[in-house]
């Protein structure tokens, strides 16, 4: 799967930060699979050094999720990366990534959620329909795109959980649309890679 | 008359129109602090439920305060989030519930082993209110990513 994605136009711009081109990436991405997540957590992006892990929630992608699902999870990480990386980086500021430190002085911890919310679901969306090579509808994909990105873990420990302001512009027909479609997916998608 | 009848009706389509789906009823004691609700506020309309599983620990990072350090890994327990919209809320008396196979105690709740995904159980939480009624609240599932 990993292979199929990186073939993908979206998914390489993402990663091609951590590229070692003509010029060594500061940084190193590396994707681990864990048996020490939560029941429910597909995925976490963590920065440990110049070394950002995605790590994946083996149990769920090996038993729970789909194909279609287990690729959003690896694009929705790969983004947490990129924008990680575009805030540590040498040289990064206010000038140089005005949205990511607007948000990170909106939200605090909670940013990369929120911007991803905001400005980066068409990214995922279009990143599985490549993968997909696009079999199914725009909106199921722009659903898909939400998991995730709807009702957050509240990283600045003020709440367990809070919307996202994207989702929170949606109204409730628009929000039960997403669910059905997303619930749909679980169901009935397919859980072989090939 | 009218809540009897639409009672009737929620709990008949719960069961027939979703035969491949289980319907989990979990009882919740509102003594359990391990069972942590949500309630929506002026500032967070989120309403959900946090329940804990003691017997199992994870990995979780904390987020610095600075946008570029490190994170910092930490051990937990488990636990699952839900989430409900208080309008699908229906009340009912005891004689409704007193022969659903209901799952009494949070420690149950983890050891049945169900899964917690929406594709095989559908989450109903039973919580009692006054005049031995309950409420039956239909949850979601949370998943993080």
């Amino acid at each position: 799967m990993y292979k199929k994605l990186v073939e993908n136009s979206n998914i390489n711009k993402i990663l091609e930060n951590f590229q070692d081109g003509n010029k060594p990436s500061q940084f190193n991405l590396k994707f681990v699979m864990s048996t020490s997540l939560g029941n429910l957590t597909n995925a976490t992006t963590i920065k440990s050094g110049n070394t950002f892990i995605i790590k994946i929630n083996q149990n769920r992608a090996e038993n729970k999720n789909t194909v279609l699902t287990i690729a959003r999870t690896i694009i929705h990480e790969g983004i947490h990366a990129r924008l990680r990386e575009f805030a540590v980086r040498e040289g990064s500021n206010e000038t140089s990534f005005p949205g990511v430190y607007d948000y990170f002085r909106r939200f605090k911890k909670n940013w990369d959620h929120q911007q991803m919310a905001e400005h980066y679901r068409s990214t995922i969306a279009e990143g599985l329909k490549e993968y997909d090579n696009g079999q199914h509808s725009d909106s199921f994909y722009n659903a898909l795109a939400w998991e995730g990105l709807s009702e957050i873990k509240d990283l600045n420990g003020n709440h367990d959980r809070i919307y996202t302001e994207a989702w929170k512009k949606l109204s409730a027909t628009e929000k039960q649309e997403v669910l059905d479609i997303i619930i749909e997916e679980k169901q009935n998608g397919n859980k072989i890679c090939q | 008359m009218r809540t009897l009848t639409i009672t009737i009706i929620y709990l008949i389509s719960l069961n027939v129109f979703s035969q491949k789906i289980k319907t989990q009823y979990f009882f919740i004691n509102e003594k359990d602090s391990l069972i942590q609700k949500q309630e929506s506020t002026k500032e967070n309309k989120f309403q959900g439920y946090k329940i804990i599983n003691e017997d199992r620990i994870i990995k979780e990072y904390i987020r610095s305060s600075k946008i570029d350090a490190d994170d910092i890994e930490i051990d937990v327990f488990d636990s699952l989030s839900f989430t409900y919209n208080e309008k699908n809320d229906i009340i009912v008396t005891h004689s409704f519930i007193k022969n659903l196979n209901i799952i009494r105690t949070r420690k149950e709740f983890f050891k049945r082993n169900v899964d917690f995904d929406e594709t095989k159980n559908r989450f109903i939480f039973i919580i009692p209110i006054k005049c031995n009624k309950y409420i039956l609240r239909k949850v979601r599932p949370l998943i993080s990513e």
